[in-house]
């Protein structure tokens, strides 16, 4: 366990205290912790574009989609420290423990180096940050301050293009696949779907803010889980079943029923 | 919780689902994509009763999934999980050798 200090990042351009009047004790505790597990969740989420590299050159991906991976690994960071500034505005200081990082697999069971990237591509382009551009989204149209909309649009401009490089990927690359390694693919869909699940379930626990709360960050847990469930069934499911993967069956085994029918 | 405040996370709501469904084009898929999950996020919007209701009764109808996978979160798994190897399915062990042959070399 290692500790994440922003202080001296925060300082740069650090943005203006937030007018936190209307905003009720429970709502701000809630908005301070969800801006401090953000910050160390886009600092965390940078390691994972980091590992991402490695299998894209074994999979003998261009160059250029290389390259923006790499990108994607300093943007992170730099959500980081956006994070690390609201939390000063709200009157926190941006240090928090940097939690021991699961590694990023590199799938030595998957039957060729390109199906192990895509699985990856998948998992991190296609469902995660397809989700968190809904959310983020989402987010933005509640927020009020202006400053805090701004860091929000900043966010939220490099997670579509996260969001995008995986779409557009899988989208070039799912056509050319093996029947073999298509199966394969299709197979891990059950793990990325469930770990999809698991990692947002507990937006069912978590508190759900008034409306001045939303607007400095505090989490409405049951709308996030709506966007979260929306995004997969409406946008994930069909988007990777046109690539000509099953997906749907893969989010029956997850979900138990057909809700994506 | 207000009927308004209910009302306005719907229409925030739809504006994210409508932007992350242009963005999964794959081939034609956007649009389609765009309206359904617009439908399903805005749709309680028109009637402020059913927005009130939608919000907490469509949330909670979705909980069915929760126990089934249990429950994780932690900053320390965002990114692709490693597949377990017991939930290997039937596709797997059908496919091209090249896992076993690396496991056989350790
Ligand atoms: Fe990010
Ligand atoms: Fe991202």
């Amino acid at each position: 366990m290692s500790t994440l200090d922003l202080r001296r990042d925060a300082r740069r351009d650090a943005l203006a205290p937030l007018d936190l009047g209307d905003v009720s004790a429970a709502d701000l505790a809630s908005a301070r912790s969800n801006w401090r597990e953000r910050m160390v969740s886009e600092h965390a989420s940078a390691r994972v574009f980091g590992e991402l590299v490695g299998g894209m050159m074994r999979a003998g991906l261009p160059a250029d989609e290389t390259h923006r991976v790499a990108e994607m690994v300093r943007q992170e960071l730099d959500h980081a420290r956006l994070c690390a500034k609201v939390l000063v505005a709200i009157g926190v200081e941006p240090v928090a423990e940097l939690p021991e990082l699961a590694y990023v697999p590199s799938h030595e069971d998957a039957t060729s180096p390109l199906e192990a990237v895509l699985r990856n591509v998948i998992s991190i382009g296609c469902c995660s940050e397809t989700v968190a551009v809904a959310l983020v989204a989402t987010e933005r149209e509640l927020a009020g301050p202006r400053s805090l909309r701004r860091v929000l649009d900043q966010i939220l401009s490099d997670e579509i293009k996260h969001s995008r490089f995986g779409w557009r990927l899988v989208s070039r690359l799912a056509p050319s696949l093996s029947v073999g390694e298509r199966a394969s693919l299709d197979a891990y869909l059950v793990d990325a779907f469930a770990h999809q699940v698991r990692f947002h379930a507990p937006f069912l626990d978590m508190p759900c803010a008034g409306e001045a709360g939303l607007a400095v960050g505090a989490p409405h847990g049951r709308s996030n889980w709506l966007v979260f469930m929306a995004t997969m069934e409406d946008i994930v499911i069909p988007g990777l079943e046109r690539c000509g993967l099953s997906a749907r069956e893969a989010w029956r085994e997850v979900a138990g029923v057909d809700r994506a029918a | 919780m207000t009927t308004h405040e209910s009302t306005r996370r719907s229409e925030a709501r739809a504006k994210g689902l409508r932007l992350a469904a242009k963005i999964a084009t794959c081939g034609g898929l956007a649009m389609a994509a765009l309206g359904l999950a617009e439908a399903r996020a805005a749709g309680a919007s028109s009637t402020p009763t059913h927005a009130v209701a939608s919000d907490d009764a469509k949330a909670l109808s979705l909980e069915g999934f929760k126990p089934s996978v249990g429950n994780c979160g932690c900053t320390p798994c965002w990114g692709p999980p490693a597949p377990p190897a017991k939930t290997r399915r039937s596709a797997r062990s059908a496919r091209p050798a090249r896992s076993a042959r690396r496991r056989g070399a350790r």
